[in-house]
């Protein structure tokens, strides 16, 4: 029952910037099998995780300027794990040579009180989705495939709607601001995918309309 | 002798059931005897380690009588120990017990600073027996949201830290739902700004020592905000146990052996919840009765304040 002696102030703040660097692209469902089996040779060994999240994206209307986005996520697979709250900046405009999007990215653990939490600060929620799929690693990098289901009825994760007949390939790196090279290996790694799925660098604010 | 065949209560030939408040079968000597308030009786327990018998504790030689257990609700049998993470990401601390019953303001001795005040306390805990383990710091900073309709009240966001769980923070509205995160949620605070500006003039700090006698755990802080000091603040913890209701009596006599007269009564954040005192206490509880001393040495003027 000893209480360890108390030597670490509270943390507050200061914290590395932190980029997260992005290549998607997208198979067909009759394709997902080949892809599977290929990322099991090229990743790290060990068998691939499956998940089901929910996600809920959260908007804040301000006074001016673009709504603020929060993404809520959660584990349908594992409920009693915390809530995993992102905040994805706008892409880097800087070298167009650079292969990969980067943006700037905030990830913060949060009890089960965050939806609750995040309507008493303001923020409405926009829409949400399941996905479910498959995790790889190789090194840094993590490799998601996964399936979104469009939610019928709010709130009911049981009751969803395939998105497309394709599944989302993405292929991230999280780093600390300035590593550049992550987007060269992530480029040649996506070079070891084609021709089963083509990642390139799809801006999302071009997507808008 | 308890009768274990038709009563509803514990088997007393569990290990546990020395917990349920009632002597084991054969059992006659004074040792045995499980005060009813106590939830442990053990030589770690206060009550034994004290070298004094509580006004809580029913004579010696004396046992509950079997059959008012036997009606008495299942509730008052449920002496038992949970372990159980309170905070979620502190994982050093998964497997420490705690409630913190009361977060006290002490009121500064006539006469004395703030500073003379707390070393009287420190010197009666040490009198005491209390062994002095590293410092402790709580803190508040406040947010205004920024985009709220005219008319309307400006909401406020209070993000505390407390160095007992040094890896997370948590986010509080007054009177509305909280949440307990990673250290990263001050990142995104600053991400925030534009919607929820800090009023960097209202944060307030309370920094002082920590104390452990058995297994009470007391802080003694000065509360100070821009570097005035407002008040003194106690904390004291009775770490085995996580219910209020079962412990309230034992650590308010403890109290009273070194605050004296100064003692609070039960915090309002225990009665306010629907289970009332028997629901676990967590450490969403001691950030409640932190904000609410804040808040109170925040509206408070104290003359010489600016003594530390």
């Amino acid at each position: 029952m000893e209480a360890p002696q108390v030597t670490v102030m509270p943390v507050t703040g200061g914290t590395i910037n932190m980029m997260e660097y992005l290549l998607q692209g997208s198979v067909f469902d009759q394709a997902l099998e080949s892809l599977l089996h290929r990322l099991r040779g090229l990743c790290d060994n060990m068998e691939p995780e499956t998940f089901t999240d929910h996600e809920l994206v959260y908007l804040l209307k301000g006074q001016q300027g673009n709504p603020f986005i929060l993404r809520a996520r959660r584990s349908l697979s594992h409920p009693t794990s915390p809530w995993h709250l992102r905040y994805l900046g706008q892409p880097e405009v800087g070298d167009k040579s650079r292969h990969a999007l980067v943006r700037n990215c905030v990830d913060v653990a949060a009890s089960h009180s965050l939806p609750e939490f995040l309507n008493e600060m303001g923020f409405r929620m926009d829409h949400e989705f399941v996905a479910n799929g498959h995790i790889f690693r190789k090194g840094a990098m993590k490799i998601v495939v996964s399936k979104l289901s469009r939610i019928l009825v709010p709130g009911n994760t049981e009751n969803t709607e395939r998105l497309s007949l394709s599944f989302l390939v993405e292929l991230s790196v999280l780093a600390p601001a300035g590593q550049d090279t992550m987007s060269e290996d992530m480029r040649s790694f996506a070079e070891q995918l084609k021709p089963l799925v083509h990642l390139e660098k799809i801006d999302p604010s071009k997507q808008r309309h | 002798m308890v009768s274990s065949s038709s009563s509803p209560g514990p088997d007393h030939t569990r290990p546990e059931a020395h917990l349920a408040g009632f002597a084991p079968v054969g059992g006659s000597s004074e040792r045995d005897v499980r005060p009813r308030s106590c939830p442990r009786f053990a030589p770690g327990c206060p009550c034994s380690s004290l070298g004094l018998r509580l006004a809580s504790c029913p004579p010696a030689g004396s046992a509950p009588p079997a059959a008012s257990l036997l009606r008495s609700p299942p509730l008052l049998h449920l002496w038992i120990f949970s372990l159980w993470a309170s905070l979620l990401f502190d994982r050093r601390r998964s497997c420490t017990i705690r409630v913190v019953l009361s977060v006290c303001q002490v009121p500064v001795s006539e006469g004395k600073s703030v500073q003379q005040t707390v070393d009287v306390l420190h010197k009666k805990l040490e009198q005491l027996g209390a062994v002095k383990q590293g410092s402790f710091c709580v803190d508040c900073e406040t947010y205004h949201a920024t985009g709220n309709v005219s008319g309307q009240p400006t909401k406020l966001l209070y993000v505390m830290h407390n160095s007992e769980t040094p890896l997370s923070c948590m986010g509080l509205f007054e009177g509305g739902p909280c949440m307990i995160a990673d250290a990263n949620f001050d990142v995104l605070m600053i991400k925030l700004k534009s919607h929820f500006q800090n009023a960097k003039g209202h944060k307030v700090e309370c920094r002082g020592s920590r104390y452990r006698y058995c297994d009470f755990l007391i802080k003694v802080g000065t509360v100070t905000m821009s570097s005035s000091a407002r008040g003194i603040s106690v904390e004291v913890e009775y770490c085995p146990c996580v219910v209020p209701g079962d412990c309230w009596n034992l650590t308010k006599e403890f109290m009273q052996s070194f605050l004296g007269p100064s003692v609070p009564e039960l915090p309002s954040v225990f009665a306010a919840k629907p289970e009332g005192l028997f629901a676990p206490s967590d450490g969403v509880d001691t950030m409640t009765q932190y904000l609410e001393l804040f808040n109170k040495l925040r509206k408070q003027q104290v003359p010489g304040s600016n003594v530390r």
